[in-house]
């Protein structure tokens, strides 16, 4: 019965005007930039942060939150006709769906993978739904010592799966850290790091930073790469576009696992379309009778990973309206979105802001419902869009996220801290750093600090043992410890097996 | 610089570099000897946790074996031509927008990049910077009401 009513009131604020107008709109956006390379959905929501100031929450956030996984439907298209991923978690689409082309099943490709999608992005959804309100009243048991533990083990997880090197990543959220405190500390008013700027009394901020290592560090990065240049596409008809019976008969395993597994995978910090399309197809070869066809031209090597990335995507918002943490750098840019309209997510969102929750969750249903009618049909409009050079896309990229970063505040220094962070990126990348938990790290190190400071302030003394005090935090801190010691000691195991094995062996 | 153990040296001590200044001017905000955080106590906290990782990442790559040469991760001469022209154009950009203006300023920087970064030949150039500088004037300036600024000319007169 709640399901039905919370459906009922998701649909009454979904279906007006102004939101449906602002969900096509952002789906619209999203599946754009999937298809076109050089600018993801990180550095456009960033771009279309500053556009929203004067809309109301709902659309605004509607919108935003269309983009990403308006996003994951563009991208494979890319994926199998160019053999280029149009987004990240398109990457294992290229692997069967690029060679399903070759072999001129473009079609059935591009039409599995929108169907996936579409029953993957739904299912995580109608999950969602029933979901979100159960987790957000537990989360209300949390307070500060709670909500920092949280954080801490949040960004200590994104560590460990965004990346192969888990120092690495430790190091990068750490500097994210540190980047968040320049500016106004909130709890004492001070004004910390301005290095003679008094404009930094307001901090960094996310917009910049984001578009910097997501737009300009992808334009450099790109002037590399020659493949995006000389590209060789395959054309198809609409009326190829349906897998035959055998191949939809392959494809409902993989997609049924993917709705399920992608989802769960998505809520995880870290988590999201990425990890869920990897470990999809990672799952389906594993599991497969025939194996040796995927990387050929397998569809289950597409089906699989293209539902679990919609489904993770939608998965991925469950932390975010729920607990008030961002799981990835797109619930982290969308957080940022809901604090510039002076609404903290979390837990207290579902009573206070129940249009705004039950809205969003609704327009994502009506949003791949948009999409599947917008991919199906119009794919040959999005295919021709790939012919446009790479030459002329970049120039105008450029001018997007010069004239997004200066319109944040109408000043030159975001667009100095973006060009900056372009170039931080570029170096990020070549050496082996990544990105994510560095925006992570900057969003959730001011409210971190400020949940620290809460939490010493109600102990006794400023006693660092009320972070072990009550059993949620405990939890926490010993899954964090366990993350971050188990890779350690197996790598202590590892190196003193072959002393054992020696030693066996004198004996 | 082609080595890879020699650029994870550097990366780590610059890290370690950043996480000293931090330790260090967190200083200057405060007693963190008291039982009550301050506005010291976070800085003083992250600088010292980056540190200690950038220590143990430049003593475990130390320790490495050296690994199989691969090749070099930085551009070649042809593409870091490019690179710096393109960076050079953005800090100018930032320098000159607020002086000539937003349409102004994006036509040159167009004109520089297609030019001189993707090499298109100069009908090519002169249309499309044309083209994207205009269409982003209407997108920004007029659909979204987004303030971009004028020339000091046209806010002179």
């Amino acid at each position: 019965m709640d399901f039905f009513n919370h459906f009922v009131m998701s649909m009454q604020v979904a279906l007006q005007p102004a939101n449906l107008f602002f969900c096509f709109l952002g789906v619209f956006i999203g599946n754009l930039i999937g298809v076109l390379p050089g600018l993801g959905p990180a550095a456009t929501m960033s771009l279309l942060l500053p556009v929203t100031y004067q809309m109301r929450p709902v659309p605004a956030i509607i919108m935003l939150a269309g983009i990403y996984y308006g996003a994951n439907y563009g991208g494979s298209i890319t994926s199998i006709l160019l053999n280029i991923p149009g987004e990240a978690s398109s990457v294992v689409t290229c692997l069967d769906g690029y060679q399903m082309a070759k072999k001129g099943r473009a079609g059935a490709a591009l039409g599995i993978s929108t169907i996936g999608s579409f029953i993957g992005g739904t299912f995580g959804v109608v999950l969602t739904m029933l979901l979100a309100p159960p987790l957000a009243a537990w989360a209300l048991k949390f307070g500060p010592p709670e909500n920092a533990c949280l954080i801490v083990f949040g960004l200590t997880m994104v560590a460990y799966l965004s990346s192969a090197s888990a120092l690495r990543a430790l190091m990068m959220a750490s500097v994210g850290m540190l980047l968040g405190t320049i500016g106004t500390d909130l709890i004492t008013g001070t004004i910390r790091f301005m290095m003679g700027l008094p404009e930094l009394s307001e901090g960094i901020g996310i917009i910049p930073v984001v578009m910097g290592l997501f737009g300009i560090t992808e334009v450099i990065l790109n002037i590399e790469d020659v493949s995006i240049r000389e590209r060789q596409f395959f054309k198809t008809k609409f009326m190829d576009l349906f897998p035959n019976r055998q191949e939809f008969k392959d494809s409902v395993g993989p997609i049924a696992r993917g709705s399920v597994g992608g989802f769960f995978l998505g809520i995880l910090p870290g988590g999201g379309a990425l990890l869920a399309s990897f470990l999809s197809y990672a799952t389906e070869k594993r599991i497969s009778k025939h194996p040796e066809r995927f990387g050929t031209g397998y569809i289950p090597g597409v089906a699989g990973p293209e539902t679990a990335n919609n489904s993770g995507a939608q998965g991925a918002y469950i932390p975010l309206l729920t607990l008030g943490i961002p799981s990835n750098t797109l619930m982290a840019v969308l957080m940022g979105a809901f604090m510039i309209h002076g609404i903290i997510p979390g837990p207290l969102i579902i009573k206070s802001h129940p249009d705004l929750f039950w809205g969003v969750i609704g327009s994502m249903y009506i949003g791949n419902v948009m999409l599947l009618a917008l991919n199906l049909p119009l794919i040959g409009v999005w295919a021709s869009l790939l012919r446009i050079r790479y030459s002329l896309l970049m120039p105008a990229i450029l001018v997007l996220c010069l004239i997004g970063a200066y319109s944040i505040n109408n000043r030159i220094l975001d667009v100095y801290i973006m060009i900056i962070f372009g170039i931080v990126g570029y170096l990020m990348k070549k050496f082996g750093f990544p990105t994510p938990p560095l925006i992570l790290a900057l969003v959730l190190g001011p409210r971190l600090e400020n949940y620290m400071g809460q939490s010493l302030m109600m102990s006794d003394k400023g006693s660092f043992v009320i972070f072990i005090s009550s059993p949620i935090s405990f939890t926490l801190c010993i899954l964090t410890a366990t993350l971050t010691l188990t890779p350690l000691l197996l790598k202590l195991i590892r190196k003193k097996r072959p002393k054992v094995l020696k030693v066996l062996e004198e004996d | 610089m082609k080595n890879r153990k020699y650029i994870d040296i550097m990366s780590s001590l610059v890290c370690n570099g950043i996480g000293i200044s931090f330790l260090v001017f967190s200083f200057k905000y405060g007693d963190l000897r008291s039982g009550i955080p301050n506005a010291g106590f976070f800085p003083f906290l992250g600088g010292l946790i980056l540190t200690l990782l950038s220590l143990i990442m430049l003593i475990s790559t130390i320790n490495k074996k050296e690994a199989h040469h691969k090749a070099s991760i930085f551009p070649e001469k042809r593409y870091l031509k490019k690179i710096l022209i393109l960076l050079a154009s953005l800090f100018a950009y930032g320098i000159v927008l607020e002086y000539l203006g937003f349409l102004i300023s994006t036509i040159f920087f167009m004109l520089i990049i297609l030019r001189f970064v993707e090499l298109l030949n100069w009908r090519t150039v002169i249309i499309t910077s044309l083209i994207i500088s205009s269409f982003s004037y209407l997108l920004f300036q007029i659909l979204l009401k987004v303030r971009l600024p004028h020339s000091i000319w046209v806010r002179f007169f």
